[in-house]
């Protein structure tokens, strides 16, 4: 006979763990990553009896764990998009303020320094707007030296946050392993019942190693999970979490990497606030920090340039006004040959702010692109006679390399930190033209000449001053030697410059070109200086200073929008989602109150069925008495 | 769809975040009074900005060099103008001492003055601008330009004028070279020059006319002799006779393309010659004049000497002075040109201003209206958070 006592009793049991079910959700509803659970009722075995089959009760089939494997798997990625995207962003925004501050950015300082030309340009001589320039140039080279130092410590910060996400993926890595030799060996497991509390935490652990790098999750044997990352690196294998550690590169502590089992993924990683800061470093602030060193380079080789053409107040050449720091080559610590690889800018306008790698395969050296990973042309040899060349850089190799053999060329990367001024004394300022041209005042005609280009400063007659004297109308002698013949407006190339003399000279007349000594107030070469404002220096001449002053902050501004732009679509989807496994899996606490009531009701009916099966029973008990 | 506890308070507590963080912006704005505050506010603004913000300054600087460059050139202008006064007098006391009413004591007197008037014109020459820099010295602006050489004015400037950028690509001198205003002035008709010989004994004195035919003249140096006081040859440079005729005093003489006009009675064996027109400074002219003022002729040949010198000079002070007008026309035309490229480049100054302003700067109505907007919404999220949180079915069991 079907026992009710027992069935209410089953029925009793049952509520009971359902209750208890009930206060686990209600207590652990703010509980980060926890999966409300569920009693599933089943109905025990039936008893047959003649007529057919008699219910026997209730029992608990399953607690189970409400969850969408699915969903998850897209918080995840959502929550790696996001991380990286917030990483990257905030970052890229912080270069570019740096870059782009009124105060402290490279426009104002080139600007700055450019308005200083443009006073002296205006008063050559005066002493005051010349220490200005020489005021002017120490504060844009310490203004390029703070952006670069600024750049440096954000370099050293990620650094830094790499380091520490490292560790943190290691020890997520580990608990993950941990966890799933948890799950895997609790009892129960065996017949595929794992705990839910410990799945939850599982996923509580992957959510948050997807907070530092975008993994793959793959399901394994006794519900252990194995982890994946970058293009399919183990990071936790069931029981085993491999470590994945960050440093020195193989091209020293210059060019850090990350490595799992000691193969560099520094490339291969993805998402995450790891992924966005190595995003960040490859994507912004190398390009930015090689492109201050390239506009570092331009004003340098093109402000040297035109000084040396002028003269300073005492009559000398002008000498170097900046100095810049040069390409650096970095051999791979895995080098067998001997060689040493020595790296100079030929054209600043040939020049890409592009990283390299050169190697060797034993008979032939190629270069790479690091940032594209394109194939770079190399032209020459490699000797100090025909440098290999490419990108506006001349590479000279000495020694012998052996085959295999790499190279790390980073052309501009620390030219700003070493740019500074060196003219000193602001006489030593070139503001005139090196030459000065004149008429005789006992000319006959009023031919005239013009006042003259330098085509090649170097010329070590430049300074020989010099008297142009006509035989004839058509005939002139240079010094009292030769006989040229004159055509008006012609070019007369002399001494390493070019002139004209226009009009219509007659025999006797002199024309002197002397060297411009005593020419303080000459403001040619000044001008000339000026000019470099709106010269085009960079880019195969298309770009000039402060246009790539612009470039740089537009495209980093622009960077950082797009990467802002990214987050908030990214934090609105990871919301979206987050919303739709909460939707699912989130804990109701309204519905926790109506199941509270619900199932404290059918704990009571029970104990009420209970009762009545005492009462039946003390009923046929008093029959016997 | 259902809905989680902890969904429902994250949704609440993120909506006021977002309003709040957007209500800090918003205050920002209003606290700087610029919209853009930072590159990653509004990147292509804060680009645009920038380049608008160098376009202004660059700007300004023109500004700045045109009135650098008014500056300068009106002192060189007042410089002109007092030189001009100078080159008047000189030429009423030339005047002066040309009548016949003036004896060798006034033209003595008028000497006294011309000299002291060719020190103030030198040192007009040798002006100076408020920085201290000689404005007619070219690029040596620290040398002075005109200095006195064993009685003669020596000019050791050059010839380079200093340009300033008033636009872009656009440069105006600033200032003119002494050689140009005072050295470089042609003397006898400006073509040719004739002058007596200096053994002359007669009182024939020599001016070339106005309008040399210069597609007739060949630029050779010819002399003017006469073989008596009524007869004259003329011989070329290589001494070979290639014209002649009869002379009367006031006659004018026409030879390769040149016009000669000789006053006067001069003796055979006198001489004329007769060469390309030379520079010859102004200070030279007036330092000739007083120094044939100072004699005191004797004879027929001597007068005659004074009369020639008196007559170049008065012919070249005109020409001196022209040449003062000349430059000051040029200087007048360059001052005028500035005023006109001032206004031009001081709209454009504007407009760009105006222009950064547009792109950076806050509309304050709306930033205002937006910020009410913003805590008021922020204001009934609050309420609707807390009245959905004090909703809930265990307030009933």
């Amino acid at each position: 006979m079907v026992d009710f006592l027992n069935t209410s009793l089953s029925g009793l049991q049952a509520s009971q763990r359902a209750l208890a079910t009930v206060s686990h959700n209600i207590a652990n509803a703010a509980t980060e990553g926890y999966s409300r659970q569920r009693v599933d009722f089943g109905t025990r075995p039936p008893e047959f009896f003649g007529g057919g089959f008699m219910g026997t009760g209730v029992q608990v089939a399953d607690v189970r764990r409400i969850y969408d494997t699915f969903l998850a798997g897209e918080v995840r990625s959502g929550t790696a998009g996001e991380a990286r995207l917030s990483v990257f962003s905030e970052m890229a925004g912080r270069v570019g303020d740096l870059v782009g501050s009124g105060g402290g950015g490279l426009s104002g300082g080139l600007q700055a320094f450019f308005d200083s030309l443009q006073s002296l340009a205006n008063d050559p001589a005066s002493m005051p707007v010349r220490q200005t320039v020489v005021g002017e140039a120490d504060a844009l080279a310490r203004r390029i030296g703070a952006l670069d130092t600024q750049l440096a410590s954000l370099q050293n910060e990620v650094n830094g946050r790499v380091d520490a996400s490292v560790a943190t993926i290691n020890g997520l890595a580990q608990a993950i392993a941990d966890t799933n030799n948890q799950i895997a060996s609790a009892p129960g497991a065996a017949n595929g019942d794992f705990s839910n509390d410990l799945l939850d935490q599982r996923d509580r652990l992957l959510q948050r190693l997807s907070a530092e790098v975008e993994v793959s999750v793959v399901p394994a044997a006794m519900g252990t999970v194995n982890v994946f990352i970058g293009n399919g690196q183990t990071l936790v294998l069931g029981k085993d979490a491999t470590a994945l550690s960050s440093g020195a590169g193989g091209f020293g502590p210059q060019l850090r990497e990350v490595s799992v089992g000691g193969a560099a993924v520094t490339g291969q990683l993805s998402g995450g606030t790891l992924g966005g800061l190595l995003d960040f470093q490859r994507e912004v602030l190398n390009p930015v920090r090689n492109d201050l060193g390239r506009t570092a380079v331009a004003l340098t080789e093109s402000f040297n340039a035109q000084h040396r053409q002028g003269l300073d107040l005492a009559g000398n050449f002008g000498a170097d006004f900046f100095a810049v720091g040069g390409p650096q080559v970095l051999e791979a610590s895995g080098n067998s040959g001997g060689a040493t690889v020595t790296a100079s800018i030929e054209s600043v306008s040939a020049l890409t702010g592009q990283d390299y790698q050169l190697q060797f395969d034993g008979t032939d050296y190629s270069l790479v692109n690091t940032g594209s990973g394109q194939p770079v042309a190399l032209s020459g040899t490699g000797t100090p006679a025909d440098p290999l060349r490419a990108d506006g850089l001349a590479i000279v190799i000495a020694g012998a390399p052996a085959a295999g053999d790499r190279f790390a060329l980073l052309p501009t990367r620390s030219a700003a930190a070493d740019f500074r001024r060196l003219v000193d004394d602001p006489a030593q300022i070139a503001a005139a033209f090196p030459i000065r041209t004149g008429a005789s005042l006992a000319n006959t005609s009023d031919a005239q000449i013009s006042s003259g280009e330098v085509l090649d400063a170097a010329d070590p007659d430049l300074l020989t001053p010099v008297t142009i004297s006509f035989l004839d109308p058509n005939t002139f002698q240079v010094n009292g030697a030769g006989a040229f013949a004159f055509t008006a407006g012609a070019d007369i190339d002399l001494n390493g410059y070019r002139l004209q003399i226009s009009g219509s000279p007659v025999a006797g007349d002199e024309f002197t070109v002397s060297p411009n000594s005593g020419g303080v107030g000459d403001n040619r070469n000044a001008q000339a200086l000026l000019g470099l404002r709106e010269a085009g220096v960079l880019e195969g001449g298309q770009r000039s200073l402060l246009q790539q002053a612009d470039t740089m902050l537009a495209s980093i501004g622009s960077t950082a929008a797009a990467a802002q732009t990214a987050l908030q679509s990214q934090s609105a989807q990871l919301r979206s989602t987050e919303s739709a496994l909460q939707s699912v899996s989130g804990v109701n606490l309204e519905e926790e109150a109506a199941n509270l009531i619900r199932f404290q009701q059918a704990y009571e009916a029970n104990a009420r069925v209970i009762q009545v099966a005492n009462t039946t029973f003390q009923s046929l008990l008093a029959a016997f008495r | 769809m259902r809905i989680s506890t902890q969904m429902l308070y994250q949704q609440g507590l993120n909506g006021m975040l977002d309003q709040q963080a957007r209500a800090a912006k918003t205050f920002e704005q209003l606290a700087t009074g610029q919209r853009v505050n930072r590159v990653s506010d509004d990147p292509a603004a804060a680009a645009r900005i920038q380049e608008l913000e160098r376009a202004v300054s660059q700007q300004s600087s023109y500004v700045d060099n045109i009135g650098r460059a008014q500056q300068r050139l009106a002192i060189e202008e007042n410089a002109l103008d007092a030189a001009g006064t100078v080159v008047r007098r000189v030429r009423e006391l030339a005047v002066q001492a040309s009548t016949d009413t003036t004896g060798v004591e006034g033209r003595r007197l008028i000497a006294v003055e011309l000299r002291q008037r060719l020190e103030e014109l030198t040192a007009i020459g040798n002006s100076q601008s408020g920085e201290g820099e000689f404005i007619f010295s070219g690029a040596q602006s620290k040398t002075k330009p005109f200095v006195s050489d064993a009685g003669a004015i020596d000019y050791v400037g050059d010839s380079v004028q200093r340009e300033l950028l008033i636009g872009p690509g656009t440069t105006i001198a600033e200032g003119d070279t002494g050689d140009s205003v005072f050295m470089r002035i042609r003397n006898g008709n400006g073509v040719v020059a004739a002058a007596p010989a200096s053994g002359n004994t007669g009182s024939g004195v020599i001016r070339p006319e106005p309008g040399t035919d210069t597609s007739v003249y060949d630029g050779s140096a010819f002399t003017v002799s006469f073989t008596d006081p009524g007869t004259f040859e003329i011989l070329d440079a290589a001494s070979n006779v290639v014209g002649g005729g009869s002379y009367e005093s006031g006659d004018r003489i026409d030879f390769n393309g040149v016009r000669l006009v000789i006053n006067g009675a001069p003796e055979a064996g006198d001489s004329f010659s007769v060469a390309p027109a030379r520079f010859e400074s102004t200070f030279a002219t007036i330092a000739q004049l007083a120094d044939a003022l100072e004699q005191s002729p004797s004879d027929d040949a001597a007068r005659a000497g004074q009369r020639q010198a008196i007559d170049d000079a008065l012919a070249q002070l005109d020409r001196s002075e022209g040449r003062l007008l000349e430059v000051r026309a040029s200087v007048g035309g360059r001052l005028n040109t500035l005023e006109d490229v001032q206004a031009s480049q001081e709209s454009v100054q504007f407009s760009l201003e105006k222009l950064v302003s547009d792109v950076r700067d806050l509309d304050f109505a709306e930033a205002v209206s937006r910020l009410q907007q913003e805590l008021f919404t922020l204001q009934a999220s609050q309420q609707a958070f807390t009245r959905i949180q004090g909703n809930s079915l265990f307030n009933y069991i």
